[in-house]
């Protein structure tokens, strides 16, 4: 069982508790009535899917309800850091993801 | 006009005795009835919404995880800017009109007293019942009095909080399910010995 920890609990709680909610820091333009059909699709259906620490959003929908992001590493599925909804990625010490 | 006061619906169920294995230290279950209400602060209403908590009720509203207690009346942290107030005296209290009047329009008070059932379940081996079914550490070492979770307990979306190191906790489960949710605490305690109390 994982447990994560939730910014808005400031606990660590089990993973059944919380749901994926795609990647994280994906902005929505302004005014997607002035994108070409290329862009608007690249931000509909395109995302990331990196081999190592990709930023999600996740949601603590059977504790608080909130959504928060979270650093977690593909390779591993350890969840390196969390942190509120709007706050930036914040940086990594290196040695956290170097494996 | 006075209002009826409307029968729990867990008590054909909860009939007080003694069930399960025999023993010394049976877990004991009974149900609490007290008036709840979930307060929702307004945006940026933060500071007005816990002055007018702290001058009604004298409650400072708790931080996440963990509630306090003061005369009758309770405040527990569930959710960002979201608590439950819960309050002793008769269950048709007007807890939800006292918020109202406190708070004006810091926060929106939603009365949850027959939209939850609350259940205690305490003796030594309260932890050992649960952890049947939640997932929560409720060690002594990292849980305590005061401290509460929202939590799902036996699939049942629950808020759990320790009252005192017995231990015992109150689970406070939506009421349509509470019926479920003692058949479940029965089960789990039977191999103890559990006795139900009024």
């Amino acid at each position: 069982m994982l447990l994560i920890h939730c910014p808005y609990c400031a606990m660590e709680r089990p993973e059944i508790e919380f749901r994926h909610a795609g990647e994280a820091h994906v902005a929505r333009a302004p005014d997607p009535s002035q994108l070409d059909d290329e862009t608007w699709a690249e931000f509909l259906y395109f995302r990331s899917n990196p081999k190592g620490v990709h930023a999600e959003r996740w949601r603590h929908v059977h504790g608080c309800g909130r959504f928060f992001n979270a650093l977690r590493d593909t390779v591993s599925d350890r969840l390196l850091v969390t942190y509120k909804a709007g706050e930036v990625r914040p940086e990594l010490p290196p040695q956290e993801h170097s494996r | 006009m006075s209002v009826p006061e409307p029968i729990s619906q867990l008590s054909a169920h909860m009939q007080p005795g003694r069930f399960g294995a025999d023993g010394n230290t049976p877990v004991l279950l009974s149900e609490r009835r007290r008036a709840i209400a979930q307060v929702m602060g307004r945006k940026g209403q933060d500071a007005r919404l816990r002055a007018a908590i702290h001058g009604a009720f004298g409650l400072d509203l708790p931080h996440p995880g963990s509630s306090v207690t003061r005369d009758s009346a309770m405040a527990m942290w569930i959710a960002p800017e979201t608590w439950l107030i819960l309050r002793d005296g008769s269950p048709s209290d007007d807890l939800t009109r006292d918020l109202t009047a406190a708070c004006g329009d810091a926060a929106s008070i939603v009365d949850q007293t027959w939209g939850k059932s609350i259940i205690r379940v305490s003796g030594a081996r309260a932890c050992a019942v649960l952890a049947k079914g939640c997932r929560i550490d409720l060690h002594p070492r990292v849980f305590g009095p005061g401290k509460s979770a929202v939590t799902p307990i036996a699939h049942i979306h629950a808020v759990l909080m320790q009252v005192d190191a017995t231990p015992a906790f109150d689970l406070i489960v939506p009421s349509t399910l509470a019926r479920d949710f003692v058949e479940w605490l029965r089960l789990s305690a039977a191999e103890y010995g559990y006795e139900v109390v009024a």
